[in-house]
């Protein structure tokens, strides 16, 4: 059993185009994570992820960047817990 | 073409100084756009593209041209001016990948231990560890720090194995200057640098330039290494799909060792630099 | 659609990877030290390395850029700049099937192949590529003749379905076939297999046979068509 975190994400940019939250569960999707994604608003998105530490980074890493339409300002991460999670699956909230 | 009226904003190189002689013409390509380079009597070289003259500047011994009247400076590496540095042009590798893909994969370790095996890198050292990217706002330059990785001979004039240090800075879309541990010279750092010049967005020619303390080994020698280096890179480089650099990463899985290359991608993003990119995901 | 061969058997030993292509699809095809043959989209999941350049460890295809590896399931089993870490499953390659039947390596993009029956006692002779189109090939086959080790002369007949080429005695049993695999308009390679009526020299014969086509073949081609 390998370990896991769980961290959230304050993504902050310009996400009018509306193809960032498909985009970032098609990742999470592919690395394996659990968690959920938020839209606050236009310039304004939560996520919450789960998993090995390692992909946990690369998910961050591709959410710095996201698809061409999105610009992504700033990213914010703040760790939740180092234990076991409850999330089955990656949600849109 | 997209991109191409930010490119045409920087400077390129296109030739090494003092490599032509009086009288000689030479025909070679810049962002698609054909362009010749007169060697003058006076040493003086011009540069034209459809009969009409461009900027024209020699630094870092090479000729650099280009379409602006009004160009973005060219970056600066204090470093070439230390005395006791060395200062070699390694010649010209011709490379049929888009010119963004070569400078991002100047900024690649994890490939050392494969592509450059016993060299820059040997199985079992291919972890990459936590290193620092940013994106530096008041220079508008792309700097990582902090890297580190295992080398078997990292450069021609060191002997045994080190762990090597590495600061990267992509100071212009199609240059990057990468500083690592100078094996004679403990404190220094010596200096490699990565000049592109887009031929067109799928064709570059690179001009790799150092300036190092190394006083034993030859400048053909340290010439043929550098140059040993560039060729296995081209073969990844000429093999890489798609030809152009994406800029949405979806269909690639990067990692925290990929950090510099989506750093890299950011910032031509974020300065409209794409040329050589591709903006969708294919 | 249409399932490509895309090589010989013995052309393609244990541990060993090479390239292919199936219509516009640019693939890699290898096999693992047990024996297992793959055929995947030729292109790394990490960064786009073409994997036909990789190298095979084992059971697992390693790309040659970073070395990610994949195994014959198609997952990826390590990445070497994190080796601690144990990749989840959902990183794959894009595979298609592939299946190994009369000594040719066919390949389905759309995982239905569909290996044709007739050449149940036909073996392997060889693989040979043409600088020309499809059409050049065929106008070639057409202009020679291959005489069979009981003295009958063979000629192309017509073309079967799915790029397969025919030669048959008077009786109707085909003595060679020629497998065609399109690479793209100014390339194509073709699997000859033969029966079991040839001698060595008759193996040797349809070696020659089929380098003196490539070599009219070849000819037909205007200057300014070559190399394109
Ligand atoms: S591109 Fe294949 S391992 Fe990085
Ligand atoms: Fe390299």
């Amino acid at each position: 059993m390998q370990e896991t975190t769980t961290v959230q994400l304050t993504v902050l940019g310009d996400f009018r185009s509306g193809e960032y939250t498909d985009w970032v569960r098609h990742r999470a999707n592919i690395l394996d994570l659990t968690g959920w994604i938020n839209t606050r608003d236009n310039n304004f998105v939560e996520i919450e992820i789960c998993g090995n530490p390692i992909l946990v980074e690369a998910f961050e890493l591709a959410c710095s960047i996201g698809p061409y339409s999105v610009t992504v300002r700033d990213i914010q991460v703040r760790t939740v817990s180092n234990g076991p999670y409850s999330c089955s699956a990656f949600e849109v909230r | 073409m997209a991109g191409l009226e930010r490119a045409k904003e920087d400077w390129y190189p296109i030739a090494i100084a003092g490599s032509t002689v009086d009288g000689e013409q030479l025909d070679t390509s810049l962002l698609g756009i054909n362009i010749t380079l007169h060697g003058d009597k006076d040493r003086e070289i011009s540069v034209t593209a459809d009969g009409n003259n461009l900027p024209v500047q020699t630094r870092y011994d090479h000729v650099w041209t280009t379409f602006s009247e009004n160009p973005r400076p060219l970056f600066d590496i204090p470093e070439a001016d230390e005395a006791g540095r060395v200062l070699v042009p390694c010649g010209v590798v011709r490379v049929k990948c888009s010119p963004l893909r070569a400078v991002e994969n100047f900024l690649d370790i994890a490939h050392f231990p494969f592509v450059h095996t016993d060299v820059l890198g040997a199985e079992p050292h291919t972890e990459v560890e936590p290193y620092d990217v940013k994106i530096d706002e008041t220079i508008d330059e792309v700097i990582a720090t902090k890297v580190k990785f295992f080398q078997p001979q990292a450069a021609k004039s060191a002997g045994d194995g080190i762990v090597t240090d590495y600061v990267y800075r992509v100071a212009a879309p199609m240059v990057s200057i990468l500083y690592k541990t100078c094996p004679p010279k403990p404190g220094s750092q010596d200096v490699i640098t990565l000049f592109v010049q887009p031929l067109d967005e799928e064709t570059c020619n690179v001009w790799p330039w150092m300036a190092l303390y190394d006083y034993e080994n030859s400048m053909a020698d340290m010439i043929s290494f550098q140059q040993m280096i560039f060729v296995q890179d081209r073969s990844i480089l000429e093999n890489q799909l798609p030809r152009k650099l994406p800029l949405d990463p979806k269909m690639e899985i990067p990692t925290r060792a990929d950090m510099t290359s989506i750093a890299y991608r950011r910032w031509l993003k974020r300065g409209g630099a794409i040329y050589g990119a591709l903006t969708e995901a294919v | 659609m249409v399932t490509e061969p895309v090589g010989l058997s013995n052309n393609l030993p244990i541990k060993r990877v090479m390239p292919a292509r199936v219509g516009d699809t640019d693939i890699a095809v290898w096999r693992s030290a047990s024996g297992v043959v793959s055929a995947w989209l030729n292109r790394c999941p990490h960064r786009g390395m073409r994997l036909s350049h990789g190298f095979v460890r084992g059971e697992s295809l390693a790309c040659l850029y970073h070395g990610w590896q994949y195994g014959c399931d198609n997952k990826c089993k390590y990445i070497p700049a994190h080796p601690a870490l144990e990749p989840p499953t959902t990183i794959q390659t894009m595979a298609y099937t592939v299946v190994e039947k009369h000594g040719v390596l066919w390949v389905s993009l759309d995982g239905t192949p569909e290996i044709p029956a007739l050449f149940e006692k036909l073996q392997p002779v060889r693989s040979i590529s043409f600088n020309c189109s499809n059409e050049d090939v065929l106008s070639a086959l057409a202009e020679t003749t291959l005489t069979c080790d009981d003295g009958q002369v063979l000629s192309a007949s017509d073309m079967q379905s799915q790029n397969i080429l025919i030669l048959d005695n008077p009786q109707n049993k085909p003595k060679l076939a020629v497998l065609f695999q399109k690479s793209s308009a100014a390339n194509v390679t073709a699997h000859l297999l033969a029966d079991n009526s040839w001698s060595i020299d008759g193996l040797i014969r349809i070696s020659r046979w089929c380098e003196l086509v490539r070599r009219r073949a070849e000819i037909k081609i205007p200057d300014n068509r070559r190399n394109l």
